[in-house]
């Protein structure tokens, strides 16, 4: 089933999306109601509020629950750096204004303005959406909702701070990154097992980022393990897994325009496209990633 | 004004809360509609509904809207070292990890895996956003509501990541920080920004002194440097640091300690700690029982030089 977060009438909703019909249905109940429930038994879990209506009279928003916190990974492939020394996998927050919703355009953050040597990258990943609770922190996959499209807005050649790299800095811009188009529950994908899908990013149609998903060095259920014990994960709750490294360029930074497809085998196209207003001021300051020493 | 947010039968609701008379006095609307005005004219533009109910008969909650945001600032006052150009780290903390006046602290899920880490409290300003989005950070505090207390759970000690110390690891367990009791509007203080005393008792015992006065960043760079890195909006706090110890350790949290933050002109936010005991064998045992700061942030391992 494909579940979507929309407008309609000035009203947030969940319900489910058909793609071939082009319709939304909603949900009966809050979310916290029907999330377990379709973690538990899929599309039997949920009773709807109404009839199917269609699809080009609402707007999709990015699938995040309004008390949900939106998780990322870092260094998660092999392709894109690993944790070093045997050091634990890094992790970060990062705040609902962060996130721009399907089709809506990204925007430089405003980080470079006091900090003009950054540059905006984008990132390919996979979102974990929780439908509840963990109950066996050795299976955390049992507790998935499903999966979104994730793109991880990155800012790169920032300043670190005295106590390690400034993550609130470089992740939390105002609609730097985005998730969608909706959420598919994990039935469609593996059930309760690692997916092993396709995951392919192209900018203005020419592709920079390709991996599966099953190339992941600590699975969902390892992801779920380590920040249930530091947080506490309950449902709506979004992680981004990480991503893979770039194909044939360096860093993947924007250009104003910039159409972003993140596209994901078995849930969809995320499209979003970049301002056309170029704040990159740090374009011309920093060429590539060797001139800074940064990493 | 101090702006209550509590519970009674109909529900939850803001309030007006008069300390003297002991009564709360229900505000009329939303919050994210009265806040911003109220950030802008002061209280005088709020609308109340029926007549003040006493303090006694609802349950404080932790002063914030559900949805908004917490953030942290760390190391804002001169006991913690630090180079003398930083920028403030600044970081986020889940709603999950908030409670409010009077609830339970619990000790971080993580004490059971990295049997070195130790539990400790920090009592912090705590500010708390007004305007309905912050488009501008260089308007500093005056984009703020108004104030209130927090006490930050800290767990230290904590193994170091990849790409710095683990943040998420540090501030965010469930229910490891608390809230309130009430916000104070910004005019009572003079500039809308506190310069005033706070203090923590554990069991009736002072264990840290300091004034916010005494901020290495002050409200007004504290909003200026975390408004550039992500948006702020209505309903946002921000736990601003906090001071060093005296005569207790680390500050360490024992199983059962009653803890009272008290700032100057806002009130006494008081909570207590869970009664189970997480640890094997205590901190105070392993630290030696010396007074002392430990060297919580050792040199990152990615700028070590590589091996």
């Amino acid at each position: 089933m494909k579940i979507a977060y929309y407008l309609d009438s000035g009203v947030r909703l969940w319900g489910e999306l058909d793609l071939e019909a082009n319709t939304v249905r909603p949900f009966e109940g809050r979310f916290e109601q029907w999330a377990p429930a379709v973690t538990e038994a899929g599309r039997d879990g949920v009773s709807f509020a109404g009839g199917a209506i269609s699809l080009d009279s609402v707007k999709l928003l990015a699938p995040v629950h309004e008390t949900a916190e939106i998780l990322g990974t870092g260094v998660n492939y092999a392709t894109h750096g690993l944790p070093r020394h045997g050091a634990d996998v890094p992790f970060y927050m990062r705040p609902h204004s962060a996130i721009a919703n399907p089709g809506e355009d990204l925007v430089f953050p405003d980080i470079i303005k006091i900090q003009p040597r950054c540059r905006f990258s984008y990132e390919l990943e996979l979102c974990v959406v929780m439908g509840r609770e963990v109950g066996d922190p050795d299976h955390g996959i049992r507790d998935v909702l499903g999966y979104a499209v994730g793109n991880d807005g990155r800012l790169v050649f920032q300043r670190p701070n005295f106590i390690g790299m400034d993550m609130t800095g470089s992740k939390c811009g105002y609609k730097g990154s985005s998730v969608g188009p909706w959420i598919v529950t994990k039935d469609e994908i593996s059930g309760d097992t690692q997916p092993d899908i396709e995951m392919t990013m192209r900018i203005n149609g020419v592709i920079t980022q390709q991996a599966r998903t099953s190339a992941m060095n600590k699975d969902i259920s390892a992801l779920i393990y380590e920040l249930d014990d530091r947080i506490g994960l309950k449902a709506g709750d979004i992680i981004y897994t990480g991503t893979p490294g770039y194909i044939g360029i360096d860093t993947g930074f924007y250009t104003p325009g910039d159409l972003i497809e993140a596209e994901i085998e078995g849930i969809g196209i995320l499209r979003n496209r970049m301002e056309h207003t170029n704040r990159d001021i740090g374009s011309n300051a920093a060429k590539s990633s060797h001139e800074v020493g940064w990493r | 004004m101090k702006l209550a947010k509590y519970q009674d039968q109909t529900g939850e609701h803001w309030g007006s809360v008069d300390v003297d008379a002991g009564t709360v006095h229900q505000i009329s609307g939303a919050f994210e509609t009265w806040a911003p005005a109220v950030t802008d004219a002061g209280p005088g533009v709020l609308d109340f509904i029926g007549d003040p109910v006493s303090l006694a008969a609802v349950r404080l909650l932790a002063p914030r809207p559900p949805r908004g945001e917490i953030l942290w600032v760390a190391l804002n006052y001169p006991d913690w070292p630090k180079p003398e150009d930083a920028d403030p780290p600044v970081f986020q903390k889940p709603r999950s990890a908030i409670i409010g006046p009077g609830d339970e602290f619990r000790y971080p899920a993580l004490i059971k895996k990295q049997t070195q880490c130790y539990f400790c409290y920090e009592t912090e300003l705590v500010a708390v956003v007004g305007a309905s989005q912050i488009d501008d950070p260089a308007r500093g505090s005056r984009d703020i509501l108004g104030y209130t207390i927090g006490i930050g759970g800290a767990l230290r000690n904590v193994r170091v990541g990849a790409v710095g110390i683990d943040l998420v690891a540090l501030r965010s367990g469930k229910h490891t920080s608390s809230l309130g009791p009430w916000i104070v509007t910004k005019d009572e203080f003079p500039d809308g920004r506190p310069a005033v005393e706070f203090t923590t008792r554990i069991n009736g015992v002072v264990t840290q002194e300091g004034d916010t006065g005494d901020m290495l960043w002050d409200m007004d760079r504290i909003v200026h440097e975390v408004g550039h890195r992500l948006r702020l909006s209505c309903g946002d706090v921000i736990y601003t640091g906090t001071t060093g110890y005296v005569g207790a350790p680390d500050g360490i949290f024992h199983p059962g300690d009653r803890i009272e933050a008290t700032i100057e002109g806002i009130g006494t936010l008081s909570n207590s700690m869970e009664t189970n005991d997480p640890y094997a064998v205590h901190p105070s045992q392993r630290l030696g029982g010396e007074n002392r700061v430990p060297n919580i942030y050792p040199t990152p391992l990615w700028r070590r030089a590589p091996q």
